[in-house]
């Protein structure tokens, strides 16, 4: 039994609830049309200006943002980030509008299928596609940096493929400007950044700059070329185990050029110092791998324990256990079938 | 004698005519220097007649509520609130933990509807810790990462475990404890009450000596100020003068979250003649 003490809780004030969002809805001066996805903090919408008929994507943050002020920066950021960048692999973010019950971005409708989408689909992408795409990609990076931008949060569900083979970055909620006020979010859904294409800095807590998007660029086109990202598991701390302890997986194919392997390996180097320090230059060995040299070795993260407090035993110790733990074993079961 | 504490709290001396928990209790609760509103939570129940003492035991709670606009701070006060009432009409034969684990259960799923059936309300999710003390026993049921500490001769002890991201970083040897202290993401959890309806606390329990002192404290104050300096201000200033320095030095050294602490020391109350 519980004696709902909601009554009280409600005395304290509660949000007026949001109304929620449907197919023909006018928003400010738009009609959405399809809900295009949903993230942890927001969700997009396609829609068309009354007025003319331009589809725009209108961006709404989650119900639990309304009120937060980082939920602002951020908007704030993305505005910015919009207006100050124009190049063809970022679709413009129009404004921020208040003008309905919650603020929402109006940002350019970008026509394509998310890269995601077409790896599910397709599986591992030829040679030239992928680097083709790559090169896009690193193109839209070389410009974002020399603007004071760094993504933070590259993945294939933030890219977009054109039918006509143009990719475009969308989704800047991470974006980290030069001189912006660090957003910080005291929130449930985990870290800033996706396990599976996070930098191993940003893994133990760095921010994450330019090179974090070098890194994550690799192991895109290392998806796009082995069909699954370098480091998978069935949860996100196996995921990140596996990036800073294990060694890059082959890619099994037979037409991957060796100097394309090489160029791999570099992007995903966990040693800053060999990792290519721009996007221009792991665009330059990209348009010319066979040029390209093996990268010195690169050795496992910082801890070489074993997962669960088992590493300070080392590997030879725990052998050793298991095979006295094989032996008792046998010798009880022994022991019992003579008796 | 139901003490609500919320989020200012004062010390209580607890006095029984027979062998019994002496309690001396003392708690408070601040927004920090930082943020606009203060959602965590504290409040504790000591039953005034000795034999509900004797049977039912006394119960601290804290918790750390975590939503937008007044969320955070109804889940909080909300599950706090709640899981005293669901403890105390409980089924009063069954063990004390059982009795404990029973009511966070059925807490968890309280808020889980609550969060789901109101849109305002929607994703707010609170931490909860609570220590009960009954007879020479004690019992603690925790989801979360705020924490129960027992002090024992001014040495403290982390009873509970966090449900955080970055002790699970660490646990895998992803991290460094080092690197874990410092982590952006140090305060994100990995369980809390509001997500699934059915939240299956850590419990643990023991036995108190003369002198103990339990300290359940919310994540923003050790941010600031160490489990050691807070047992240390505690054994030389007492219970309601340590609670109080604490969260002033955690203020001092910059506030950036909620702070809130409750200090619980125990003493055998002798049967008067």
């Amino acid at each position: 039994m519980i004696l709902r003490s909601t009554l009280w809780t409600m005395a304290r004030g509660v949000v007026r609830s949001p109304e929620a969002l449907a197919s023909g809805q006018i928003v400010g001066s738009y009609r959405l049309v399809q809900r295009l996805g949903q993230g942890g903090m927001a969700t997009t919408w396609l829609a068309e200006a009354t007025a003319d008929g331009q589809r725009v994507v209108l961006k709404f943050p989650d119900v639990a943002q309304i009120g937060d002020p980082a939920m602002y920066e951020r908007f704030r950021r993305e505005t910015e980030i919009g207006r100050r960048v124009n190049h063809p692999s970022v679709p413009r973010c129009l404004e921020m509008r208040e003008d309905w019950q919650r603020p929402y971005l109006v940002m350019e409708f970008v026509a394509g299928k998310l890269l995601s989408d077409v790896v599910s689909r397709r599986g591992a992408l030829p040679v030239s596609e992928a680097t083709h795409l790559t090169e896009q990609l690193l193109e839209a990076l070389t410009h974002l940096h020399n603007h004071g931008i760094v993504h933070r949060d590259l993945k294939p569900e933030n890219l977009v493929v054109s039918p006509e083979g143009q990719l475009r970055i969308i989704d800047f909620g991470l974006a980290l400007l030069e001189g912006s006020q660090r957003v910080t979010w005291r929130g449930f859904s985990g870290l800033a950044g996706t396990p599976a294409y996070m930098a191993p800095e940003q893994i133990r807590g760095e921010r994450g700059g330019p090179q974090a998007d070098v890194y994550a660029a690799g192991a895109i086109l290392y998806e796009m070329l082995a069909g699954e990202p370098p480091y998978s598991g069935d949860n996100p701390l196996a995921i990140m185990y596996r990036a800073i302890n294990e060694p890059l997986p082959p890619i099994r194919r037979n037409d991957l050029p060796p100097g394309l392997w090489h160029v791999l390996q570099r992007a995903l180097h966990r040693d800053r110092a060999v990792r290519y320090r721009s996007a221009e230059d792991f665009l330059r060995d990209l348009r010319a791998p066979e040029e390209v040299a093996a990268p010195p070795m690169d050795k496992p993260g910082r801890s070489r324990r074993l997962p669960f407090g088992l590493g300070g035993w080392g590997p030879s110790y725990v052998v050793a256990i298991v095979a006295c733990v094989i032996i008792i074993v046998v010798a009880l079961v022994l022991v019992h079938a003579r008796g | 004698m139901l003490i609500s504490a919320g989020p200012r709290g004062s010390a209580h001396r607890g006095a029984l005519g027979s062998v019994q928990p002496h309690f001396e209790v003392a708690g408070r609760s601040e927004r920090g220097a930082v943020r606009q509103r203060n959602d965590d939570y504290f409040a504790y129940y000591i039953p005034g007649d000795g034999e509900r003492l004797a049977q039912d035991g006394a119960l601290f709670v804290i918790a750390d509520g975590v939503g937008s606009g007044p969320a955070g701070n109804a889940a909080s006060a909300e599950a706090t609130n709640v899981l005293l009432q669901e403890y105390y009409f409980s089924r009063r034969d069954a063990a004390p933990a059982a009795r404990l684990r029973a009511a966070f259960e059925r807490v968890s799923s309280h808020i889980f509807a609550l969060a789901a059936e109101n849109r305002g309300f929607h994703n707010m999710q609170t931490t909860l810790t609570a220590l009960l003390v009954r007879g020479d026993g004690w019992w603690c049921c925790h989801v979360g990462d705020s924490k129960l500490f027992a002090i024992r001769a001014g040495h403290p002890r982390q009873v509970t475990r966090d449900h955080s991201l970055v002790r699970e970083m660490v646990r895998w040897s992803i991290l460094g404890q080092k690197d874990a202290e410092r982590h952006p993401a140090r305060h994100v959890l990995t369980k809390s009450l509001g997500i699934d309806p059915v939240v299956r606390p850590d419990s643990c329990g023991g036995r108190w000596s003369e002198g103990d002192v339990f300290l359940l404290s919310t994540d923003g104050l050790l941010d600031h100020v160490t489990a050691e300096e807070l047992a240390g201000w505690l054994g030389m200033e007492g219970i309601s003068a340590g609670v109080d320095h604490g969260v002033d030095v955690g203020n001092a050294r910059g506030g950036t979250d909620n702070l809130t602490l409750l200090g619980v020391a125990l003493r055998v109350e002798t049967a008067e003649a």
